[in-house]
């Protein structure tokens, strides 16, 4: 703890001091009220700032560091901090340039452009399928690795992002877990063309290598039980065009986890978000998620994992489903209300819903 | 009756005033300016909009230099001017563009300075910088320093 907290400070300390650089903060508190009509209970919290800090660095003409910082207690630990990203980019041309560290990976939309500063997030909550795997998640969202990447090619405005990655299988890279010595990693494609100014078409996937049985789970305590492959597909229509009033977001998202002895575990996911800008400041909206995953997958069931006849190789699907309609009021560019009335039905469960209000600040 | 007069009058001279200075916004022509090294002569609206928010390109080709857009500190004539006629974008959108680009990818936002003079300095020092003026501010010492691409109207 000491030891990365000081390695904290030393990077922050020297970007800090590095020519242009900037440094800057997000938090989002707010407040959830739930209302479950089959227990007839209501019920209320507080939700915490999430306090982030984010660094970023052209320590050249061609070279980028940046740095996401995520204090938070951990229930076991105390106080510690969390490096959500910590990358350098080096910029070739438009065409081409290179990030490594570690990073979001290029899963579609939502996960390289929203996460933790919800000044910058259209509604309140990430994705249920984007959630990071210590969060009840399901796909990697975040790795250590290398990434190619380039930007607005040609008429149509091709995008490319190749990413080579620990994999969840070396716990998405921060296990540093060599007990295997194996080369397998994991493998992120993301293409996009953007035939009008705003308008992107996005393909992805990920192709996570075999993860042997006995390593960690960064999805749960428990070790991957059987030798498992990931792979992930990804499609995602997107218009946000600060041009035009209308915004759009629709992305499917599918995952088969493909076990040597238990089989194919499937997971798929489908997040639909759109507003219209009233007017500069205020902007209604409509966010709908729906997520369908195998309950008997070992990867998301911390605590059974380690034993396989605890498993069943009977499929057991459960569906979550959400949709939000909701408001954002831009106070200004550093601070946006938002208030969203959500409705949840959680398999065949009545719906749960109640109204949540964020107040996101970027400094 | 006549402290009703005497709020008519005031109300009339204060839609009066501000629809003035609104106008005097929307008359504002600015020009647009680069690095006397950058090869660059002219610049359509559609151009300066796609250099300035570094879409597509963000590096001058000829000049192999990362594009600095430059702005105005706080509201000033010239930057509704320039938002309103070249970006036709909001204050609010312009800098939630510029975060959402650093959030992404670590691009640095544009720079920003409180006049005119500081924004010529700028230029006239960073190769790859772009920015906006006030069209009275130009003389013949300020196109000795940088070169004038476009003028906004």
């Amino acid at each position: 703890m000491i030891k990365n907290t000081l390695f904290i400070v030393i990077i922050t300390i020297n970007l800090t001091f590095s020519q242009e650089t900037k440094l800057n903060f997000y938090a989002q508190p707010g407040l959830d009220v739930l209302h479950s009509p089959l227990n007839k209970d209501v019920g209320v919290m507080f939700r915490g700032a999430q306090f982030i800090a984010y660094i970023t660095s052209n320590i050249t003409d061609r070279l980028i560091a940046a740095v996401e910082l995520h204090p938070h207690v951990n229930f076991k630990n105390g106080p510690e901090f969390e490096i959500e990203r910590l990358f350098l980019k080096y910029y070739f041309q438009d065409y081409f340039s290179i990030r490594a560290g570690r990073m979001y990976m290029p899963v579609g939309y939502w996960n390289q452009n929203y996460n933790f500063a919800a000044v910058m997030i259209p509604v309140i909550n990430r994705p249920n399928i984007l959630q990071p795997g210590h969060e009840d998640g399901f796909i990697n969202t975040r790795d250590i690795g290398i990434q190619f990447e380039g930007n607005d090619i040609g008429g149509l405005r091709f995008s490319y992002k190749a990413m080579v990655s620990n994999g969840i299988g070396k716990n998405g890279g921060l296990g540093g877990n060599f007990r295997n010595f194996d080369t397998h990693f994991a493998y992120t494609t993301n293409i996009s063309i953007q035939p009008i100014d705003g308008l992107k078409f996005i393909v992805s996937g990920i192709y996570n290598d075999v993860i042997h049985k006995g390593d960690p789970s960064q999805f749960s305590s428990a070790n991957f039980i059987d030798n498992v492959r990931q792979i992930a597909y990804n499609g995602s229509i997107v218009y946000m065009n600060s041009d035009y009033k209308f915004e759009l977001i629709a992305e499917y998202i599918s995952t088969i986890n493909a076990y040597k002895n238990l089989g194919n575990k499937s997971i798929y996911s489908v997040i639909f978000y759109t507003g219209y800008k009233a007017t500069d400041k205020i902007i209604p909206y409509l966010y709908s998620e729906f997520t369908k995953f195998d309950s008997s997958d070992p990867l998301f069931m911390p605590g059974t994992g380690l034993d396989l006849s605890t498993v069943s190789n009977e499929l057991t699907l459960q569906s979550n489903f959400k949709v939000s309609p909701g408001i954002r009021y831009r106070l200004n560019t550093n601070a946006v209300l938002k208030f969203e009335y959500n409705l949840y039905s959680f398999d065949k469960e009545k719906f749960v819903h109640g109204p949540s209000t964020q107040f996101a600040i970027g400094f | 009756m006549k402290k009703n007069i005497l709020l008519f009058i005031f109300v009339i001279n204060l839609t009066l005033l501000t629809s003035f200075i609104q106008n005097k916004d929307l008359d504002q022509s600015v020009v647009i300016i680069v690095n006397k090294e950058n090869p660059i002569e002219k610049l359509s609206v559609s151009e300066i909009k796609l250099y300035w928010l570094r879409k597509v390109k963000k590096r001058w080709t000829e000049l192999n230099k990362n594009i600095k857009p430059v702005d105005r500190k706080g509201k000033s004539s010239e930057q509704e001017a320039f938002y309103k006629k070249v970006l036709k974008m909001s204050a609010i959108d312009v800098e939630s563009y510029f975060s959402q680009k650093q959030y992404e990818s670590a691009e640095k936002p544009q720079d920003k300075f409180s006049s005119d003079k500081d924004i010529i300095d700028f230029v006239s020092e960073q190769e790859g910088a772009i920015g906006f003026i006030n069209s009275n501010s130009v003389n013949s010492e300020i196109k000795s320093k940088v070169k004038i691409v476009a003028t906004i109207n």
